[in-house]
């Protein structure tokens, strides 16, 4: 299952929901400054028009009309959005809701904002300061307690809607995530199954024909495809087996017939039994070419099961230790003891063990010694190694050593066709894993590395595979 | 001993029933399933070499778990050229004692007949083996030859046991491979022949008489006959 931040369809909804919060926001912007820049506009208006009429009365010599009118308009009603206050040239107050000069008002004649107490309550207020010709003082302002609801409504309402956004981004996101994501897990899960080696098998296409059925669509005419391809290479393998097989079998049986019969003695019969063992030869070259050609196809890999590598590995050591020995070899076996487990074909591994001792020993010179080595991290990799003290593979044929009938400078002289490591490569590509090919100064290291079976995954079905038929 | 040979190759048949009735043998042959399953069901034999492809409606395993549900336990050879593990597991599956991939050297296909009919033969479980002054304990896993006690390695006691039990019979060196080691596919080199030497050294140096031969071209062979 991918984590919920991996997911595609789960970042797409997060993405999405950011994208619609930062337009809102922007919107939530514009639409304040637009509305508070009208809102003050027409407040100052009104200021101006109230300070029109006061100023008019307060400039004349007598106060009182002017009192009087202030009185009217506010008296000494704090409740008023409406401020005033006049004073005397010396700032002593004569009429208004305020009780005296603030003193963060304006310096000089002209707008601004001082902060007021009423009844307790502290808001802030947008103020005209006019001096009189007759040197009174006159103070105009609108509360700014309505404005600041207004915003406080209004930053309620962008909170609110922001979480809505996000909320039903989330949930979107977590919708698609189920819906899209259970279908790429089975398409993936599918996959997986074809690729180790069922390629019979098939993705769902649903009737609803949406991206996934259209992506689904085109991968099942691709594995129709392969499967067509790999079949192909089936039926011309079985071709040969059938076609050049049989026909090397009747010769070698012809031959064989010959001597049987004692029809032919002495140097001929020497000859005829070279010309068996020439057939031979030929006939275990077919069989190792459609035994690759087997394991390319990956079907194998469907008997897979969990295989301990040291019950397959002392037996082929075993096998080979007394060839060794008469060779003047030692063949030594360091095997760890918690090397986990693989998921395998013990009987190829088995094919792959022989093939890596059969290639040491051959190219091993006496009085040295071949190592086979196996360890492993759980649940990451197991190393098979076969190092010996040959002649070792100069780097520029590195890249070749794979290739099917390949045989190196040094291998002149030996038997074989070259088919022994491409085999092992199969064999290892197969399972999942990388034969890798180092210097042992001086000598030769091939390292299997193998995926490492998953402890929870396997543990408990793991038996030795040494008795299993094969 | 009387053989039937079911195989629809022409070829194939004549080149093994020559050889099998030059060795002494009588062989009938069915060239088609239908034929073969019916001399198989209707005629005692010894042995049944078994192809598996075959004409007739019925194949080889058909013929087999035929004869087998029927309560027939005549030794059967698998002779085939479907060589790859699975259709190996699939041919001793259903019924086939032993399993021979085609091409097959003739020494081979003789060699596991005499080794079939021989394990067919041997009834009651044995505790003792001998041939000669040589002599397997089995339960104690004791060898000695003449008196003398010879130590072999596990593997070695493994070796000599199989062939003390197919003693004056040749043994190849794939019958080994598979019976001995459990592998079924030929490594490059003879590895078998050393561990044979190995043995040798054990139970014949310091006697007069060496049991173990090395049969030329087809194997080897414990035997006490000269």
């Amino acid at each position: 299952v991918i984590s919920l931040t991996r997911s595609i369809a789960f970042r797409a909804g997060l993405a999405q929901a950011a994208l619609a919060t930062l337009i809102l926001a922007l919107l939530a912007a514009l639409l304040w400054w637009v509305i508070t820049d009208r809102l003050d506009q027409q407040m100052e208006d009104v200021i101006t028009g109230d300070s029109r009429l006061i100023a008019t009365l307060a400039a004349q010599p007598d106060p009182k009309p002017a009192i009087q009118d202030i009185s009217e308009r506010v008296g000494s009603d704090l409740d008023e959005d409406e401020i005033l206050l006049l004073t005397a040239p010396n700032f002593a107050r004569l009429a208004g809701n305020l009780p005296a000069w603030p003193i963060d008002a304006p310096a000089e004649p002209g707008w601004g904002t001082v902060v007021i107490t009423r009844g307790g309550i502290v808001s802030s207020a947008r103020v005209l300061y006019m001096v009189l010709p007759n040197g009174r003082h006159l103070l105009v302002g609108r509360d700014l307690r309505a404005r600041a609801e207004l915003a406080e409504e209004f930053r309620g309402g962008l909170i609110g809607a922001v979480i809505m956004v996000l909320a039903t981004g989330l949930v979107s996101a977590w919708i698609l995530r189920r819906g899209f994501v259970d279908r790429v897990e089975q398409i993936d899960a599918m996959s997986q199954a074809i690729v180790a080696g069922k390629l019979d098998e098939r993705l769902p296409v649903r009737a609803r024909r949406d991206e996934l059925d259209l992506l689904a669509t085109t991968i099942n005419r691709m594995l129709g495809q392969i499967e067509q391809l790999v079949g192909g290479v089936r039926n011309v393998s079985n071709a040969i087996a059938h076609d050049l097989r049989t026909p090397l079998g009747e010769l070698r049986t012809r031959l064989e017939g010959l001597l049987l019969g004692r029809h032919v003695t002495g140097p001929a019969a020497e000859q005829v039994e070279r010309a068996i063992d020439d057939t031979d030869r030929l006939i275990g070259t077919f069989n190792a070419l459609l035994r690759l050609a087997e394991l390319d196809t990956g079907a194998r890999r469907s008997g897979f099961r969990p295989v301990q590598l040291a019950p397959v590995i002392e037996p082929a050591v075993e096998l080979y230790e007394p060839l060794a020995e008469s060779r003047a070899m030692r063949l030594t076996a360091q095997l760890a003891p918690d090397a986990p487990p693989v998921m395998g074909d013990p009987a190829l591994l088995t094919q792959a063990m022989a093939n890596l001792l059969d290639n040491a020993l051959k190219f091993s010179a006496p009085d040295t010694e071949i190592v086979v080595s196996l360890t492993g991290q759980p649940n990451e990799t197991v190393v098979l190694c076969v190092a010996d003290r040959g002649p070792g593979i100069p780097d520029s044929e590195k890249p070749h050593v794979l290739d099917r009938f390949f045989r190196g400078a040094s291998s002149s002289g030996t038997q074989g066709v070259g088919l022994g490591l491409s085999m092992v490569a199969s064999i290892v590509t197969l399972h999942g894993g990388e034969l890798r090919l180092e210097d042992n100064h001086p000598g030769l290291r091939i390292l299997l590395v193998l995926p490492a079976l998953k402890a929870a995954a396997g543990e408990s079905r793991v038996r030795p595979s040494q008795r299993v038929p094969v | 001993m009387k053989l039937l040979l079911v195989e629809d190759s022409e070829q194939m048949s004549q080149f093994i029933r020559k050889g099998l009735t030059e060795a002494g043998h009588t062989v009938d042959h069915a060239a088609t399933g239908r034929d073969g399953l019916f001399l198989a069901s209707s005629e005692p034999y010894d042995i049944i070499i078994m192809d598996r492809t075959l004409p007739g409606g019925i194949d080889g395993l058909g013929i087999i778990m035929a004869l087998r549900q029927s309560g027939n336990q005549t030794p059967i050879l698998i002779l085939s050229a479907l060589a790859d593990v699975d259709e190996r597991i699939r041919g001793l599956q259903a019924g086939g004692d032993d399993y021979l991939t085609k091409p097959f050297s003739f020494g081979e296909l003789t060699a596991r007949l005499d080794a079939l009919v021989r394990r067919s033969n041997n009834a009651g479980p044995e505790t003792v083996l001998k041939l000669a002054d040589l002599q397997i304990e089995l339960l104690p896993r004791r060898v000695t030859r003449a008196g003398k006690t010879i130590d072999l390695l596990a593997r070695e006691y493994k070796l000599l046991e199989f062939l003390m039990r197919h003693a004056e019979q040749v043994v190849t060196r794939t019958m080994l491979l598979e019976k001995v080691w459990d592998y079924h596919f030929d490594p490059q080199t003879n590895v078998i022949e050393v561990h044979i030497s190995k043995i040798r050294q054990k139970i014949d140096d310091g006697f007069e008489r060496p049991l173990l031969k090395t049969v030329r071209g087809a194997g080897y062979m414990l035997t006490a006959r000269d």
